[in-house]
């Protein structure tokens, strides 16, 4: 485990260090893509980016606004430049919606860039993963295996890896399948059918899983909901262009 | 003039295989999500929990425990805190962020007495007993600071970074480390957690 990095004296926290460099890579990796779609790379770095200063905004308003009895009497501690403080999942929602309005704005065709975007989010997922593992975070069960990592003096399953080998696939299938377009967004709604499935099979692994009525995992339920609507999401697209009449 | 109609013809565009396919989607993950709620209300209720897990600074862990000395001599010990929340925060006099959140610590401490314990580890290993105890009074801290003199515990709890927050739930379990600065609305928006 390596949960800060020291430089000098300054201790970097390493998981947000590699998300911020997760997040560029990403982005490049997208923007590369994009090329070969015909849309302007700049569209991925700024959406990108407001993405990200919206993400963190929204992260923070959002947990203040759930324990607004901790803030209210002092709201300039609601502007702490402290990474603790985010609801972060709420914040990727706020994220998204920002990258759409952008996107809509800017009249970028929306299944052409999400398609550019699907290689660089599963590099991001690699690196972030790899990030968790490095700063303790997102931990495996305890188990006895020969491949367990020991963290805390308890060996567990790494389940960082395991996720990061899923996204490592992701990227390859998406790599080895690059020029099969049959309809603008394939290539992004196959990264979510993908990565969904990943999370339903991997998250019993979590060591402290989100839980919900009686046991529930919510990650399990939120991929296998976003595994549907991906395979939905196909099933329109290809047999609603089951047929085509030329006269002529 | 001739019509001519392409039909093209391929798996993916069979309507029926999709809907077979999304349906055993449906019935095998949500079998699945039962089968693994199943086994996660065993762990949880089996030996496999925080006292199976040796102690670590680790969310989940049991809190290591210590034995250090307070400024004035006295013994203080983590598990005399057991049953409580407690708040531990790894500091020393030089640390400038130490120093930016030690009132909020203070204030959450006057506020929260009876529902938390915050209890100051300063790095002595690092730092300098008469300057602790000149910052102390500077900051008016009533809470307890401890001084790691050896390092064992600052080498125990993994501190790399100053300042390192590690907040105990009432059990004595690990919820959460954090390196960085923090604030009195954080400590106590944590609470309900604890």
């Amino acid at each position: 485990m390596l949960p800060t990095i020291l430089i000098g004296s300054i201790a970097l926290p390493t998981y947000p260090l590699l998300l911020l460099v997760a997040l560029w890579a990403g982005m490049w990796l997208a923007a590369y893509r994009a090329q070969y779609l015909n849309l302007d790379g700049d569209h991925v770095y700024n959406a990108g980016l407001y993405g990200l200063l919206a993400g963190i905004i929204g992260a923070r308003v959002w947990f203040v606004l759930s324990h607004w009895e901790n803030y209210a009497p002092n709201l300039t501690q609601a502007l702490s430049l402290s990474r603790s403080a985010l609801s972060v999942g709420e914040g990727l929602i706020i994220a998204g919606l920002v990258v759409l309005i952008y996107l809509q704005r800017n009249k970028v065709p929306l299944g052409d860039f999400f398609d550019a975007a699907a290689p660089g989010l599963a590099l991001a997922l690699i690196i972030g993963s790899i990030g968790a593992l490095l700063g303790g975070e997102a931990l495996g069960l305890p188990a006895d295996l020969p491949w367990a990592v020991e963290i805390g003096g308890t060996a567990r399953h790494p389940i960082q890896v395991y996720e990061a080998g899923a996204a490592l696939l992701i990227l390859v299938i998406l790599f080895v399948g690059r020029r099969w377009r049959p309809w603008p967004g394939f290539q992004f709604w196959l990264f979510v059918a993908l990565h969904s499935f990943s999370r339903l099979l991997l998250e019993i692994f979590r060591a402290r899983p989100y839980l919900i009525n009686d046991g529930y995992l919510a990650v399990q339920i939120l991929a296998l909901a976003a595994l549907v609507v991906a395979l939905s999401v196909m099933a329109y697209n290809f047999s609603g262009r089951s047929v085509s009449n030329n006269q002529g | 003039m001739s019509i001519k109609v392409t039909h093209e013809i391929s798996l993916f565009k069979s309507r029926p295989l999709w809907i077979v396919l999304i349906v055993l989607v449906v019935l095998l993950g949500g079998s699945w999500i039962v089968f693994s709620q199943n086994l996660t209300q065993e762990r949880l209720g089996s030996n496999n929990s925080a006292e199976a897990l040796k102690p670590a600074a680790v969310a989940g862990h049991p809190a290591p425990e210590f034995e250090l000395k307070t400024l004035e001599g006295d013994t203080l010990r983590l598990a005399d805190f057991k049953g409580k929340p407690v708040l531990v925060n790894f500091w020393a006099t030089w640390c400038g962020p130490c120093r930016a959140e030690f009132p909020d610590f203070q204030r959450a401490h006057v506020d929260n007495a009876n529902d938390l314990v915050i209890i100051g580890i300063n790095n002595t290993t690092a730092d300098q007993v008469d300057l602790v105890d000149d910052f102390v009074t500077e900051m008016g801290a009533t809470f307890p600071i401890v001084l790691d003199e050896t390092g064992d515990v600052v080498e125990t709890y993994g501190v790399l970074g100053l300042p390192t927050s590690v907040f105990i739930d009432r059990d004595g379990v690990v919820n959460e480390v954090f390196t960085g600065p923090i604030n009195k609305a954080y400590i106590e928006s944590k609470l309900s957690e604890l």
